[in-house]
């Protein structure tokens, strides 16, 4: 039996019941939110959105976005505030959902960019960030947990400070919405964009994009919304303005299940169970020899994503024996994230990269790192 | 049930949908219907509701700080921008 380790990719096993919601909705759910007099539908989109404003601290929820993924919604915020002349502060630990459109507005739009260096843990320097911020900086995208060394960032110190300038301040929640508390009110976060299928361990298909009051991006997709269909302009009102097109209605009815089953089981408790996953994989780790364990050296602020390499070997080869053997799945390679893998000195072989969920028992960690270990040693 | 003589008009259907819920947590019936012809293009919602209930619902919209975009009644046929005063 395969076990399945890349879980900062996407979540598997889902939560219970979201696969029998969407079969259910397939169904016996007709229509489409918003176009005439589909309520089942509609009623669902209201209240995923719903409970995903509560789960994230959002005081309505219409300021709550869906689309197509993370990237999709990161791409919302980026390319919708910024006009040439912008600055923009981000730091060197992002995914290439950010650093890609960030890359392309300085090529293309005009906007200046500033990459402030995180530490080799994948931690960013607040202060460094701060610093480099100028009364031309219209934006700060930071990224909250990385993708490669688990790292958790304090983004709930910096966005009170950033409040002070005229700078928008945009998390990269794709690895810790669902895994970390997150309040987007109180953290004083003017976009936080995330998927519906990693932590929060629903289907693939869903992105979404938190606004603050203050913040209204330009749309990247117009079209028909189902509402003030005889004007040529897109509505202003949220969320039509950023919802043009058919939603992933059965996606929705498997995430409603999600963020059910996390709203039943209590954040609290994934965070405490995710914690001890954390520090048994990290204890395991420390015993195997041979390896390079990259991002931080303590379970305190880290999630159960793990960045290695092992000097001397192919890390694919090593990878293909855990799989081929042991049938434990990884990723290995650059995770999209090739401004990080040079941030941690990974670049250019990347790491062999092990994310653990929130599922996976005692059991499962020990074969794992029994696994790691007999691979890493006959390899 | 309601008579579906009057209607309430939300600014978009998210809005739509949390009228609903306050209707329905302070038990005030109503039916979601689809939007008149007369009253606008799109493919939306209306709620209609009884005649006795206007004034809550305009207050529960007041306290819970949500816009109401119109309330109408069914007049001869169409329907008129709803005129407290003339309903007394």
């Amino acid at each position: 039996m395969n076990l399945y380790f890349n879980n900062a990719a996407t979540s598997w096993p889902k939560a219970p019941g979201v696969a029998e919601a969407m079969f259910d909705n397939i169904e016996s759910c007709m229509g489409s939110p918003g176009r005439s007099h589909y309520f089942q539908s509609q009623k669902l989109l209201f209240s995923v959105r719903q409970l995903l404003a509560g789960l994230l601290g959002a005081d309505e929820s219409s300021r709550i976005v869906f689309g197509l993924n993370t990237t999709h919604m990161i791409n919302t915020g980026i390319r919708g505030v910024l006009k040439s002349g912008d600055h923009v502060v981000t730091t060197s630990m992002e995914h290439n959902a950010v650093s890609r459109p960030l890359r392309y507005m300085e090529k293309y739009a005009g906007v200046r960019l500033t990459i402030v260096p995180s530490s080799p843990d994948g931690l960013f320097d607040i202060n460094a960030i701060v610093n480099a911020v100028t009364e031309q900086t219209k934006l700060v995208v930071v990224n909250h947990s990385s993708n490669v060394t688990g790292a958790i960032n304090r983004v709930n110190s910096l966005g009170g400070i950033l409040r002070e300038s005229n700078a928008y301040f945009m998390v990269d929640g794709a690895q810790s919405a669902g895994a970390v508390n997150i309040d987007v009110k109180k953290h004083k976060i003017d976009m936080l964009a995330g998927p519906g299928h990693k932590n929060l361990l629903g289907p693939s298909g869903i992105g979404f994009l938190y606004l603050s009051k203050r913040c209204k991006p330009c749309p990247l997709i117009y079209g028909g919304t189902g509402s003030f269909s005889d004007s040529d302009d897109q509505p202003e009102e949220l969320p039509d303005c950023y919802e043009s097109g058919t939603h992933n209605i059965p996606g929705l009815a498997g995430l409603s299940a999600a963020l059910s089953f996390i709203n039943e089981t209590t954040l609290k408790a994934i965070v405490v169970r995710k914690n001890e996953i954390t520090k048994k994989i990290l204890d395991g780790l420390t015993q195997i020899k041979g390896l390079t364990l990259y991002g931080p050296s303590s379970s305190e602020n880290r999630m159960p994503v793990f960045s290695l390499g092992v000097p001397g070997k192919d890390i694919a080869d090593v990878a293909e024996v855990l799989r081929q053997k042991h049938g434990v799945i990884t990723r290995v390679g650059l995770h999209c994230s090739p401004w990080a893998h040079k941030t941690i000195g990974s670049y250019p072989e990347g790491t062999i990269r092990i994310s653990a969920g929130f599922f996976h028992t005692d059991s499962d960690i020990n074969r794992m790192l029994e696994a790691l270990d007999h691979s890493v040693r006959n390899c | 049930m309601t008579t579906n003589d009057v209607i309430v008009l939300m600014q978009s259907v998210h809005k739509h949908m949390q009228m609903e819920t306050f209707l329905e947590q302070e038990r005030i019936s109503f039916t979601t219907r689809i939007k008149p012809r007369q009253l606008g293009t799109d493919c939306g919602m209306v709620l209609a509701i009884d005649l006795s209930d206007v004034f809550r619902v305009e207050q529960i919209a007041k306290r819970k700080n949500t816009q109401i975009f119109g309330i109408y009644i069914r007049y001869e046929g169409a329907w008129k921008p709803f005129k407290p005063d003339q309903h007394q």
